[in-house]
């Protein structure tokens, strides 16, 4: 997430952060928590790879 | 058929603390019978017992991090309109501390391969700068 293009952020100077605005535009947050179980991280690895692979 | 929109809770701590609830409620109960709700033998203890951990002389106990990190630019003579530099990607309690204190937080890149601070991008800031949290993860 680009913070600066957020509503709680308009206030500020306006600035053009390339960098942190290609990362918010290419990135995805997997979920990620230390009680993630490894059944779910598997769930996320399975439909993050057939997203991405188109495989099941 | 319209499906409920999907709620995805900013932080869901349920989960955490069920895994610590046993170990901890002793603790929560103790505090609550010796109505020590601010300070107390507890976080006194804890004080004591990080700051060993850390290898320090001292240790002060607040209720969360962003109360650390207002506490710690209050500590380094931060002050109202002051301009203090926080990387663009951070957690939002970085900028969230700068703004508590009357400071205006100035958002920088970061760097391509490390995801932080850009040192580049920190020295073509506008001055006045006054403080900079660079965040390390």
């Amino acid at each position: 997430m680009a913070a600066h293009t957020e509503p709680a952020c308009r206030d500020l100077a306006p600035v053009h952060l390339p960098v942190t605005e290609r990362l918010a535009a290419d990135s995805i947050t997997l979920p990620l928590y230390h009680e993630l179980t490894e059944a779910d991280q598997d769930r996320v690895v399975a439909v993050v790879r057939s997203v991405l692979l188109g495989a099941p | 058929v319209t499906e409920a929109p999907l709620v995805v809770p900013l932080v869901d701590l349920g989960w955490q603390r069920d895994e610590v609830a046993a170990e901890v409620d002793g603790g929560l109960a103790r505090v609550l019978a010796t109505t020590a709700f601010v300070g107390g033998p507890d976080v006194a203890a804890f004080e004591s017992e990080f700051a060993t951990a850390c290898g320090r002389g001292h240790c002060v106990g607040v209720g969360n991090g962003t109360e650390a990190l207002e506490l710690a630019l209050r500590a380094g003579g931060v002050g109202p309109g002051h301009r203090v530099v926080v990387p663009a990607t951070t957690f939002i309690a970085t900028a969230e501390a700068v703004a508590r204190i009357g400071a205006v937080p100035v958002l920088v890149d970061v760097d391509e391969d490390h995801l932080l601070l850009d040192p580049a991008a920190l020295e073509r800031v506008e001055q006045p700068v006054d403080a900079v949290v660079p965040v390390h993860l």
